[in-house]
């Protein structure tokens, strides 16, 4: 499965593997999820 | 700079309307465009010119569902992750009768913006106003907003936050909490005298 974009000012690329690491690790998901009140 | 009373007949010179009408209260900055992203980083968009700054949200995700987005504040493109107090709070603006509270967001990772629902028509919009980003001090952020949460409730967003760190931040990173999103970032400095 590829890796989601993301984009620093004006370029955009798929994020690397490091990045969507963290960005996962911070809470993110591919599916709806319910904030912490 | 002061406000100058302009008299009858007087002589509108290129210099007044340089220096009192073309420079208003709020100076525009930076800002980007984005499609598709699961981030999207803003360089150089607090500097030493201004002390507070307007940043003017516009986002929509591709998550049919319960989705909502906040920022980080950053130096070059690596964000600060921690040290928030932040919290959002949603209430239904389509039940006229009452106050309803839909939901909130309490986060220490970020800046609580608020929902943003699926495609253009749930659009999320909020206004956020941020002191002392770049100076070396607690940087203290507070805004409104409005957004489609969980695709049926049209949500007002109050939310307020601080980052106790003494950083100084010069970009900001927005997030959604799940998938990608699209959209605009525009930021827009106070001018100081």
């Amino acid at each position: 499965m590829a890796r989601p974009n993301i984009q620093i000012d004006d370029e955009v690329r798929e994020m690397t593997e490091e990045e969507y690491a963290e960005l996962i690790e911070s809470g993110w998901t591919e599916e709806p999820t319910e904030p912490d009140e | 700079m002061a406000i100058k009373t302009f008299t009858t007949g007087e002589v509108l010179t290129a210099a007044d309307t340089n220096a009192y009408l073309g420079n208003g209260m709020a100076q525009y900055v930076t800002g980007t465009t984005f499609s598709n992203v699961a981030s999207v980083t803003l360089l150089s968009c607090f500097n030493s010119t201004y002390d507070n700054y307007h940043l003017s949200f516009n986002v929509y995700g591709n998550s049919s569902a319960s989705n909502y987005c906040y920022f980080q504040l950053g130096v070059g493109s690596t964000p600060t992750t921690t040290g928030y107090y932040s919290k959002g709070m949603w209430f239904d603006i389509g039940n006229a009768a009452t106050f309803a509270y839909v939901n909130s967001d309490g986060r220490t990772t970020g800046m609580s913006l608020g929902p943003i629902g699926f495609a253009s028509a749930g659009e999320g919009s909020y206004d956020v106003d941020v002191h002392y980003p770049f100076v070396s001090r607690n940087t203290r952020m507070s805004g409104h907003g409005s957004g489609l949460y969980a695709g049926v409730y049209y949500t007002g967003v109050t939310t307020a936050g601080l980052q106790t760190g003494t950083t100084s931040f010069d970009s900001i990173k927005l997030i959604p909490v799940t998938g990608t999103m699209y959209g605009t970032i525009d930021v827009y400095g106070y001018r100081k005298a």
